[in-house]
């Protein structure tokens, strides 16, 4: 099989996944109690006024219409207009998917960083070292995101002052709109105040998220060393006179498919924290743009929002296979032939 | 090697694998470990190349290797020396799950350089991979070997290319650990006369509970038994006139093909690590025991050229 045949075999097998998802959240949505349109112009607005607006969003037909209707847009791409502010969902999902996804990349870095040093750190050091580095990994997991980065705010933004708070960046000091991530477009363009400005406010939010996907990451890498470690072919490199360090990084490679697949799958994990962070900082994102059209029961962009992170999901999960693909003989010479 | 000893723990317990071996090698000699499971033979390997699993509590005697004017002692010597000096470059070894010994991820050819580069940093990948070639066809395989995944062996190349990977850096000890005993026969045949054709170039300490083996490939023979070398002496005289009770017990309880005669089982099983019986180890397993085996450890008596055996009919 081609890797093109293979990736497009992927997509159509997602097909059914995405068409359950975007079912149950066009139910969900509809048995939520309220109505979008008095949600959106008041209870006090004239009865004529919220019936021409509901027919107008296409909200008096039955429900199997709208549904099928909804289907039919979603398949060519179209995902509706919000009903709060008239413009395409997409529009909408485009300007606030920059800053999603800087959050989540940097918050992915800091917790793939903290994850090696300390995996590495107990899988080398072993005794007392594992037992503390197994204990974070513990804390780490549990830590309730508003409650930890409410706690970073209070220390480094208000106690500390080195911080700021919330917020994408020093308003005034956007950089040109080139890619839409911030860190890049200031690098591009050499805008400095900006670049340091983007990187100060995306400290906070990216460590608090990154610290608590590490906890996994951690113990995941750490048991995957010390499982492999036992495996005769490290017997053979410790009898050949490796040095420690390089028989662990052996270990490591060996372990890397099911590390880098748990990576992707925490992708996800990241995703969903990151509604937590973003609302916890005022990051201006996808997770604040759903919690703030949720308020309204703006129901087109609450689905946009949920089948962009499906795609997402999909987009993560193909992109490890390929990655393990690369990276493991025993899956290529299986796959590829 | 003197009172060679490795203990380790199990739970609360003290399993003495190896419990005061002496013996010596000399340069080019082939020398087989024989035993049952759990005699304390692969400990023994172990112990030589100083592999201590992590629950060891006791790893103590003397190792004198002398290689290349130098002397080596393996137990005490530091742990950085040991690793640059000798592990591979003066001892190598073959494990016995020479099946997964080879590194999963990596070709056959990365993996043979990866540990040749440790001890010869002056080779640069294209001459380590060439004498990697070199190597893989003196085991008589092709070198197209070395772009392959251990995956793609079969257990018999897989095999040879642990002997290739052993004898690469031209130690003066290779430990094999059961080299044959995962294979079928006729891949068996085929390792067995690479083995005797590396007979003299390097000394070989062969492990195995094959005798058959040990005939046919060994200089001298030494018998384990719970720990302990019971007799040791040329093949030879091991193998006609063996005069540890348990040797001969051994003997008969292997199978030719050339006589036919009733096979005799050896009563009772291996005795416990843990807590072997006092005296001689072997009593409570051996049609010629007397009080004295009971109560007291029989020493080494020399009985031959070469061949020695502890018991005490031999001492009456």
């Amino acid at each position: 099989m081609s890797p093109l045949r293979y990736i497009l075999l992927r997509l159509a097998l997602a097909l059914p996944t995405m068409l359950i998802l975007l079912t149950v959240v066009f139910l969900i949505l509809r048995v939520i109690p309220g109505n979008p349109i008095e949600a959106m112009v008041g209870q006090k607005a004239p009865p004529e006024y919220i019936q021409q607006l509901m027919e107008q969003a296409g909200l008096n037909k039955p429900l199997y219409v709208q549904y099928l209707d909804y289907i039919r847009g979603v398949f060519t791409g179209d995902l509706g207009r919000s009903f709060i502010d008239n413009r395409p969902v997409i529009a909408d999902i485009m300007d606030r998917f920059p800053a999603t996804v800087e959050l989540a990349v940097f918050s992915f870095l800091v917790s793939i960083a903290i994850g090696h040093a300390l995996a590495f750190l107990a899988a080398y050091f072993r005794r007392g070292v594992d037992e503390a580095v197994r204990l974070y990994a513990i804390i780490a997991y549990i830590l309730f995101i508003p409650f930890f980065g409410l706690a970073l705010q209070l220390i480094f933004g208000v106690y500390l002052r080195w911080l700021p708070i919330g917020g994408r960046i020093t308003p005034g000091l956007e950089p040109p709109h080139i890619t839409g991530l911030y860190v890049v477009d200031a690098a591009i363009s050499g805008d400095w105040p900006a670049l340091v400005s983007a990187l100060k406010h995306l400290a906070l939010p990216s460590i608090t998220l990154g610290i608590v996907i590490s906890g996994v990451f951690t113990r995941f890498i750490r048991n995957n060393m010390v499982k492999t470690l036992e495996e005769d072919f490290i017997t053979t490199y410790r009898a050949a006179g490796l040095p420690r360090w390089r028989v662990l990084m052996r270990a490591y490679r060996a372990a890397l498919v099911p590390t880098i697949t748990m990576m992707g799958l925490q992708l996800a994990l990241l995703l969903q924290g990151a509604v937590l962070t973003e609302t916890t900082f005022s990051w201006p994102g996808l997770g604040t743009l759903l919690l703030e059209r949720i308020q309204y029961l703006d129901y087109p962009t609450v689905q946009g929002v949920v089948i962009f992170y499906v795609l997402i999901v999909v987009f993560i999960n193909i992109a490890v296979d390929l990655v393990n693909l690369a990276v493991d003989p025993r899956l290529r010479r299986g796959i590829w032939q | 090697m003197e009172g060679l000893r490795l203990y380790y723990g199990m739970g609360r317990d003290v399993v003495k694998a190896v419990d005061g071996v002496s013996l010596e090698l000399d340069r080019g000699e082939v020398l087989a470990v024989v035993g049952e499971s759990g005699s304390g033979k692969s400990s023994l390997g172990y112990a030589i190349m100083r592999l201590l699993p992590e629950n060891v509590v006791l790893y103590d005697g003397r190792i004198l290797l002398h290689d290349g004017g130098a002397e080596f002692d393996i137990v005490s010597m530091d742990e950085e020396a040991l690793r640059r000096d000798v592990r591979w470059k003066r001892i190598s070894m073959v494990f016995q799950a020479s099946m997964n010994a080879i590194d999963p991820v990596s070709t056959i050819g990365d993996f043979i350089y990866r540990i040749v580069r440790e001890h010869r940093p002056d080779l640069d990948k294209r001459r380590g991979l060439a004498a990697a070639a070199e190597a893989i066809k003196s085991v008589g395989l092709p070198a197209s070997v070395l772009d392959m995944y251990p995956f793609e062996l079969s257990g018999g190349m897989k095999q040879r290319v642990m002997i290739a990977l052993a004898l690469i850096l031209r130690p003066s000890v290779v430990i094999l650990d059961e080299p044959t005993s995962a294979l079928d026969v006729i891949t068996q045949a085929n390792v067995i006369s690479l083995l005797k054709s590396l007979r003299g170039d390097v000394s070989m300490i062969l492990i195995t509970h094959d005798l058959a083996l040990a005939s046919e490939i060994a200089d001298r023979i030494a018998v384990m038994y719970a720990g302990k070398i019971v007799e040791i002496g040329p093949s030879d005289a091991v193998l006609t006139s063996p005069r540890h009770p348990y040797t001969g017990a051994l003997l008969e309880s292997t199978p030719t093909l050339r006589q036919d005669r009733a096979l005799s089982s050896i009563p009772g099983r291996v005795p416990s690590l843990i807590r072997p019986p006092p005296g001689c180890r072997f009593h409570p397993r051996c049609g010629h025991a007397m009080d004295i085996c009971r109560r007291e450890e029989p020493p080494m008596v020399d009985v031959g050229p070469g061949h020695r055996a502890a018991c005490w009919l031999l001492r009456t």
